[in-house]
């Protein structure tokens, strides 16, 4: 868990503004986003950036928690870029899937209250 | 920089200096990134290096009664050893070991530093071979080249690291100005964009983008990891002579250790036994709550014998934390090192960024291939440096001239060479003949033997298909020479086998970029640059150095 869930957040994130951007989602979906679409798709990233800081957070000592949370914001950036250059179809369902998975966790948390998992 | 005397703006300034500065030390800085993403797993390799200790069990927790028989071992081993570093065991390092320093034969020679490890089951020290050990010698290449067992030409291979970061940080910051669609072309690759230059370019981009805090963090404190020597003035001014001091002060202990002669010449160290160590490790355990204890040294200090304890370094990101004194006779705590000054402590946080101890397996990965990113990202760097002119020179039906031949063969010498040779050394630690004389020098001849032929095979015309090819051959036989060598493959514990699979990883790495380089692959390999016009005209306007 320790990078997992920030892992399928980030990945949301970029998908999400990757999408946003015109030439990708052309690629993705034939079509051009609607203004309304690009503001949503950066909404859903923000959202999700801060959910991924928010996992890595609670460890003992903030250094290691702000490191990682850079290291795996990178790693979710990648997984982006390589399915927008190889898969670029995939990339909305991959996206809707990661992030379906990281709101379906969260409950697993060790610090949301529920037992942890 | 125009010869014309044309005004030039401040992005084709960078843009030159970015190529140049990429240029000149690139392939060292290739050397230093690929050596130095092993080199995180430079336990892990040390370990494969040793098969004596692949069949030993993996050891439990630390005991007052495993340090008293290592003491005793010890004690048998070097009686007259001036002081020992006993390093525990934890998930990286199945079995405990210790360092001692070996008086040296003759008058006048440096004291040998040894190396044994301890058989969990018996509590007696092993027998191992004499090995560079492959990580460490990853890890020492990657900062000083490190060309000899004993201290041969340290100091310039650091001041030769040192140039080359240097330049990888201008590099690193040229490339930042030069780039001028960092956001818009953030997830932007082309790999089948008709000219082989778009390409590359999109390549290089992307690899440097994607991973940029991973370079500027890894950069910025690999440099500071050296700021003593390349930048004595500051602690000449404030120390003078007495550089042991400003030492002393930056980890928190301000009391110099005594060294040499005068040591060897003290009266034997105490033993501790097991009702000492056990005393010892209970205090210290209430004064390091929660934390595991790494390290255990006993050495002199004037008349009396310290007991240093030195906490983990995994549990937190500042490298070398408090570490306590214990006098070895009264068993009483004499002072706790600590030096969360905040000069020291930066200076503590950047190294131990560098050094990584602190990432728990998924974040180690996450870091290599963040490294190999860096590799890569240099690599194409290099790579598009020739296609550019190849690409210039065809549009002008000229010849690209021996210069641009000279960095082709250079390319292939030093980016499809390097892996072989890494793996020749991986090869020497276990095929060398166990008696030979400075055998760990032995391994190291090898490397760099490796390594000559490369350069000239790519020199004689071998193309990069050629040297990765047999680069992948060269990692694909370490696992399999690893089960049918006669070692003990199948008793070996999780962090052999996952070395083993890593080799293999590589094999496969190099194979698919031999499979990619045949001839007529599509442009991210070695095609000819022929393209519209137009694309290319594209290309160079987005600031292509």
């Amino acid at each position: 868990m320790s990078l997992l869930h920030p892992l399928l957040c980030s990945f949301t994130a970029f998908a999400a503004l990757c999408l946003a951007m015109e030439r990708h989602h052309e690629e993705a979906l034939d079509h051009a986003p609607s203004p309304r679409r690009v503001k949503r798709l950066r909404a859903v990233a923000v959202a999700a950036f801060i959910v991924s800081w928010w996992t890595v957070l609670p460890r003992p000592d903030p250094g290691i928690a702000w490191t990682m949370w850079t290291a795996q914001l990178t790693a979710g950036a990648i997984a982006v870029a390589v399915l927008a250059t190889w898969w670029p179809r995939r990339l909305p369902a991959a996206a809707m899937a990661a992030g379906a998975a990281a709101v379906m966790l969260m409950p697993l948390l060790p610090w949301s209250g529920a037992p942890a998992g | 920089m125009r010869t014309d005397g044309a005004r030039e703006g401040f992005r084709q300034a960078m843009a030159w200096l970015h190529t140049w500065t990429g240029l000149v030390l690139g392939w060292v800085l290739f050397a230093i990134f690929l050596a130095g993403t092993f080199a995180f797993f430079k336990q892990e390799l040390n370990l494969w290096s040793r098969p004596e200790l692949h069949a030993l069990p993996p050891a439990g927790p630390l005991t007052a009664a495993q340090l008293a028989q290592a003491e005793r071992s010890l004690n048998a081993l070097a009686p007259s050893a001036a002081g020992w570093r006993f390093t525990a065991q934890d998930e990286r390092r199945p079995q405990a070991s210790a360092f001692y320093r070996e008086p040296p034969a003759k008058p006048g020679e440096r004291a040998r530093f040894v190396q044994r490890w301890f058989d969990p089951a018996t509590g007696e020290a092993v027998a191992t071979r004499d090995t560079f050990g492959a990580g460490e010698f990853f890890y020492r290449f990657h900062f000083e080249l490190r060309s000899a067992q004993q201290s041969r030409w340290i100091l310039e291979g650091r001041w030769a690291v040192g140039l080359a970061t240097l330049l990888m940080l201008v590099a690193l910051l040229t490339g930042i100005v030069t780039h001028r669609r960092i956001f818009k072309d953030f997830f932007v690759f082309r790999p089948k964009a008709k000219a082989a230059q778009r390409a590359w370019l999109d390549a290089h981009n992307i690899c440097g983008v994607l991973a940029l805090p991973f370079y500027l963090v890894i950069t910025f404190s690999g440099l500071m990891t050296m700021h003593s020597q390349y930048l004595p003035a500051g602690i000449a001014a404030a120390y003078g002579a007495k550089t042991g001091e400003y030492f002393g002060e930056l980890s928190g202990d301000g009391v110099p250790r005594s060294r040499g002669r005068e040591a060897e010449m003290a009266a034997p160290l105490p033993l501790l036994g097991d009702a000492g160590w056990s005393a010892l490790l209970r205090d210290a355990r209430r004064h390091l709550p929660g934390g595991r204890i790494e390290a255990i040294g006993l050495q002199r200090e004037g008349a009396r014998a310290v007991v240093e304890i030195v906490p983990h370094d995994g549990d937190r990101l500042q490298y070398r934390g408090p570490r306590l004194f214990y006098d070895a006779t009264s068993l009483q705590l004499i002072r706790r090192a600590d030096n969360g000054r905040p000069a020291a402590k930066t200076y503590g946080v950047l190294y131990g960024l560098h050094v990584a101890r602190f990432a728990d397996p998924p974040l180690r990965f996450l870091l290599v291939g963040l490294g190999l990113l860096g590799t890569a990202m240099i690599a194409t760097g290099l790579v598009l440096w020739s296609v550019k002119r190849r690409a210039d020179a065809e549009r002008r039906k000229a010849d690209p001239g021996a210069g641009h031949k000279l960095v082709e063969a250079l390319n292939i010498g030093a980016i499809a060479g390097l892996p072989i040779a890494m793996a020749a050394f991986c090869h020497a630690t276990r095929w060398l003949p166990l008696g030979m004389a400075e055998r760990p020098d032995a391994e190291i001849k090898i490397f760099y033997g490796v390594l000559a032929l490369g350069f000239l095979a790519a020199a004689l015309g071998a193309r990069w298909r050629h040297l990765f090819a047999a680069g992948a051959l060269g990692w694909a036989a370490l696992p399999v020479m690893d089960a049918l060598g006669g070692w003990p493959f199948w008793q070996a514990g999780p962090a052999v086998q996952a070395v083993n699979a890593g080799f293999a990883v590589v094999a496969m790495l190099l194979a698919v970029l031999a499979w990619k380089c045949k001839p007529g692959a599509p442009p991210l390999s070695m095609k000819k640059a022929v393209a519209p016009p137009e694309a290319l005209a594209a290309a160079s306007a987005e600031g292509a150095p």
